[in-house]
């Protein structure tokens, strides 16, 4: 599809996001999109209930809304951070950073040294979410928003890279440090030859903003490595949700852990940036507590068991997928549920994404979901806008 | 600028550097006599991305005095994301340099404010210590 199409889609979108935001005419486009934190999808309101567990986000922060007036609770407020980058610990280096174990055997010359790829080496981004929705989660007659605050984290506990991967990214690093020991040959002689310490400090900045082709060359090589899919994956995640029933009593709301394993197959041409298309394949299982559950028109607690998948092509910059879930109940006269539906979404830039699920989602009737969202990524990841059809079923 | 007494006696000065960052680092220490117009000789350099120099012989201490050594590190962060996060790692980027073997003994040196500077786009960071050997 064409770029031009969206943006004219996007143009008629973006005031319905505006209004339901009530955010200021300064809101920047990123903070247009929720995180798709397992805080938030505890509530069901994330356009996909499956996460697509590619690379660790990052530190993302997202305020949708300022605090209720006059009510002392965020309208629609949403965090996410990830610790590691709020802290910082003694010897960090690249190769720790990217999961890379060197060996420690000495190299000989004509045999390289190997590195192995540490596959726990995600659990060191896990992030924690944080969410406070204004929402009626509770089925009774009365259609009185509860405060809602729930909290999450989420962790990618297994990452298996194609075969080579640590080699063949600890080659081009190399690659790149010996490049590097060359241009500083040139750029340090440069700076020792100049006395002043304030023109030596200009002349430094004005470097920093040189193009050196050769090591910038390799740095591509490094990106487009790095952001090769992994082979398997297996993330969990974890959320805890409370409800304000009234303004001094708190409950417990939904409570929930879910896990997704993924794997992605590279398949067509391998370009500059490595492999653009994939098959993706996601299993996932989620377990739900919730104290607030319709059942014959009475309020009970339930427990559920969500399993299912998702089976998605991925080009370069559209992803076309179908998701499936079967919901299941520990009571008896509750029948299972089905959530079946289409997702669909194009990159519109580095980190802007344009989504779309349609089909059928859980409920007590068949309920046709047809929904768009925005998504703004870190990284190579996507994050998701808060879903308002499915809060509005909820 | 940081100084270093390198004493008169005849004794082996050894130098390294440990950087503190997530980003692809080089790092490389030249000696030279500031001023004199001479090219700088090369005494030391990382061996892998890390930047990190090992412990390095520089010199003998009386052949040093009066000339600077100066260690120049290249990070990339280009690998990291996007803007605010490279800008976040860049603020978090620490260099210490260690010199012994001299009149000081053991001596530590940090990379200051002053020493880094960094791309607008926050791609590249360079760092540039000079130290005088006195």
């Amino acid at each position: 599809m064409k770029p031009a199409i969206f943006l004219v889609f996007l143009a008629g979108v973006f005031p319905c996001f505006l209004k339901a935001q009530k955010v200021n005419s300064e809101v920047k486009l990123k903070d247009l999109a929720v995180p798709n934190a397992p805080s938030f999808m505890i509530l069901d309101i994330s356009p996909s209930l499956i996460e697509n567990p590619t690379t660790p986000k990052e530190f993302a922060f997202g305020a949708l809304q300022t605090m209720g007036q006059g009510e002392g609770w965020p309208q629609n407020y949403a965090m996410e951070f990830t610790p590691y980058w709020w802290i910082k610990p003694e010897k960090r280096d690249v190769y720790q950073f990217l999961g890379l174990k060197k060996s420690k055997e000495p190299v000989v010359a004509g045999v390289e040294n190997v590195s192995r790829y540490n596959p726990f080496s995600g659990m060191k981004f896990t992030n924690i979410s944080m969410a406070f929705v204004n929402k009626d989660l509770i089925p009774d007659t009365s259609s009185l928003s509860q405060k809602i605050f729930s909290i999450g984290l989420h962790s990618n506990i297994l990452k298996y890279n194609r075969p080579l991967y640590a080699n063949e990214l600890d080659k081009e690093i190399n690659n790149w440090h010996q490049a590097v020991q060359a241009e500083l040959t040139v750029l340090q002689e440069e700076l020792n030859q100049e006395n002043d310490p304030v023109k030596r400090r200009k002349l430094q900045q004005q470097q920093n903003n040189k193009v050196l082709p050769v090591s910038s060359d390799i740095t591509r090589k490094i990106n487009a490595i790095i952001n090769q899919k992994p082979l398997f994956s297996w993330d969990i995640a974890a959320a805890y949700s409370v409800y304000g029933i009234n303004n001094d009593r708190f409950r417990t709301g939904r409570t929930g852990i879910w896990t997704t394993i993924a794997s992605y197959f590279p398949f067509g041409k391998k370009t500059d940036e490595g492999n653009q298309n994939y098959l993706d394949l996601l299993l996932c299982s989620r377990y739900i507590h919730d104290n607030f559950s319709l059942s014959q028109s009475r309020l009970v607690t339930s427990n559920s068991l969500d399993a299912g998948g998702k089976i998605a092509l991925e080009f370069a910059r559209i992803n076309i997928g179908a998701e499936l879930l079967q919901r299941f109940y520990a009571d008896e006269n509750r029948s299972s549920k089905t959530r079946a539906v289409g997702t669909i979404s194009y990159r519109l830039d580095n980190n802007l994404y344009i989504s779309g699920t349609f089909g059928k989602d859980f409920g007590p009737v068949n309920k046709i979901i047809t929904l768009f969202g925005l998504n703004w990524g870190f990284g190579d990841e996507k994050i998701d806008l808060p879903d308002e059809a499915i809060q509005n079923n909820n | 600028m940081d100084t270093y007494k390198a004493g008169s006696e005849f004794s082996q000065i050894m130098l390294s550097t440990d950087i503190n960052t997530i980003g692809l680092a080089g790092s490389r220490a030249t000696l030279f006599v500031p001023g004199s117009g001479y090219p700088s000789i090369a005494v030391a350099h990382s061996v892998d991305a890390t930047g990190d120099i090992p412990v390095s012989p520089i010199g003998i201490s009386n052949t040093l005095k009066g000339k600077r050594i100066s260690i120049m590190s290249k990070i990339d962060l280009s690998i990291i994301g996007d803007l605010e996060a490279r800008q976040k790692e860049f603020n978090h980027i620490s260099v210490s340099y260690f010199l012994e073997g001299g009149a000081e003994q053991n001596k530590e040196f940090t990379a200051e404010t002053e020493d880094l500077t960094h791309a607008e786009n926050y791609m590249t960071a360079l760092i540039y210590k000079a130290i005088d050997i006195i």
